[in-house]
């Protein structure tokens, strides 16, 4: 019945995701009572060839995805899942680029304003691409209505689709921590790992922008009151060595989003990290001091207290939330390891 | 040319055949289902009468009727496997018995015509 559980998760893949787990669980109930009930009259258990014919006959997983989608008026369900994955990569690459541009903006140096316009212009970018995309398929539904060419289509595809060709089970696909890390997930960590990296070697915008939300304005003054204390020089090269390692593992998930055994080991070595750092920024007698040359010494001087304990106690909750997300990775980890056919167990 | 003629004419046919078949498909299915049937159960008790139904025209077919309101369904073990029953909802055969009148009437119009 693998072949049956393999056809499922292709069903999945187009079906509205509030619907997938209720419908893939009927679906699968019906399929495995014809399969039983062709068995029944055979006497004997289908064999892989008897069973593709079954799933062949039932149909390509788009196709019967496609039948459990409402009615839409734009944009017809047969076209929709296409129209969906479309707009989703179109988007997914506007994106993208708009992240590259203001990255270069940040290792070219320039200012704040300019980076975050940048990035603003991605949330203009978005409407009009989406309009773009929607005439396009709208017109397509259209032609689709008019010459029945899709159903043309269904038909081709449903006579050359052999499910003996399905793609293996994901490992534990029933357990949302078994699912395929989602890609847009891991490029906005991407993003923001890049981003900081760069702040960290210090590249002044992604610095100054750092401040900005810190301080407030007074941390776009051309003097900023504090500085990184002592403490930077024993955690600077750890830091880099850390991002690096979550960019690697962030490149790697974005190509290989199922790839969920190195997703976790490479977690548990950045996270490890990171708690270590942490910790020693919080046993720091003081994360910030004061910058040389700042205007009112004795003012800050007042307030560098009350900023370093808020920064410790910052630091220790976040080790602390590092620690618990360390400790899940090596639980799933182990689990995965001992447990490996448990992990990739049909969930219909 | 002569193929070309056969082919489009097949493929209106069969374009006209399945609208004249969707409507009654439904009466089938509201019909058949005054008796409570899960969807593979259904599918092969309409087949018994002459009704056949592709499974996955027939499968999503029932959970917009029951969207609409026309079916009730609860899912229950059966022979230690859980499935979902589909019945008739009061709803339901309210509308199933105006299909009908209307079915009943459209059939008799047709006869005094074909």
């Amino acid at each position: 019945m693998e072949l049956l559980e393999r056809y499922l998760e292709a069903v999945r893949a187009y079906l509205p995701k509030s619907q997938q787990e209720d419908i893939l669980k009927e679906l699968g109930e019906n399929l495995r009572a014809q399969v039983e009930d062709t068995e029944s009259e055979l006497g004997r258990a289908l064999n892989e060839d008897e069973l593709a014919a079954v799933l062949k006959k039932h149909g390509h997983p788009l196709f019967v995805a496609t039948r459990y989608r409402q009615t839409r008026h734009l944009i017809g369900s047969t076209l929709f899942p296409v129209y969906w994955l479309v707009v989703k990569i179109i988007l997914g690459f506007v994106g993208f680029g708009y992240a590259i541009s203001a990255l270069v903006l940040i290792a070219q140096g320039k200012s704040v304003l300019e980076v975050l316009g940048a990035i603003f212009r991605f949330s203009g970018a978005v409407l009009p691409t989406f309009a773009w995309v929607t005439i396009i398929f709208a017109v397509l539904d259209i032609g689709n209505n008019k010459f029945r060419l899709l159903e043309k289509i269904t038909r081709d595809s449903n006579e050359r689709f052999d499910p003996r060709t399905l793609p293996a089970l994901r490992p534990a696909s029933g357990s949302p921590e078994g699912k395929p890390i989602p890609r847009y997930k891991t490029a906005i960590e991407l993003f923001f790992s890049i981003a900081f990296l760069l702040w960290w070697v210090r590249v002044n915008p992604i610095r100054r922008l750092a401040l900005f939300m810190a301080l407030g304005p007074a941390g776009l003054a051309d003097k900023i009151p504090f500085q990184l204390g002592p403490v930077l020089q024993t955690v600077y090269w750890p830091v880099i060595l850390l991002t690096l390692v979550a960019v690697v593992q962030q490149m790697v998930t974005l190509i290989h989003p199922e790839r969920l055994r190195f997703y976790r080991l490479m977690r548990v070595i950045s996270n490890g990290g990171s708690v270590m750092v942490l910790y020693l920024l919080s046993r720091a007698d003081g994360m910030l001091v004061l910058a040389p040359g700042t205007t009112d010494p004795a003012g800050f001087a007042k307030v560098l207290p009350i900023v370093n304990m808020a920064l410790h106690y910052t630091m220790l909750f976040t080790a602390i939330m590092t620690a618990v997300e360390c400790f899940k990775q090596i639980r799933l980890l182990f689990r995965e390891g001992s447990h490996p056919k448990a992990a990739a167990s049909p969930s219909v | 040319m002569v193929d070309l003629a056969k082919l489009l004419n097949s493929d209106l046919f069969e374009n006209l055949r399945l609208e004249l078949r969707r409507g009654s498909l439904i009466i089938a299915v509201l019909a058949q289902l005054r008796e409570e049937h899960y969807g593979y159960a259904l599918r092969k008790a309409l087949a018994e009468r002459g009704m056949e139904i592709e499974e996955s025209t027939l499968y999503p077919l029932l959970r917009r009727l029951e969207n609409q309101g026309l079916l009730d369904s609860e899912w229950r073990e059966e022979q230690k496997r859980n499935k979902r029953f589909y019945r008739l909802s009061k709803e339901g055969a309210h509308i199933l018995k105006q299909l009908l009148e209307e079915w009943h009437s459209m059939n008799s119009s047709l006869k005094r015509i074909v």
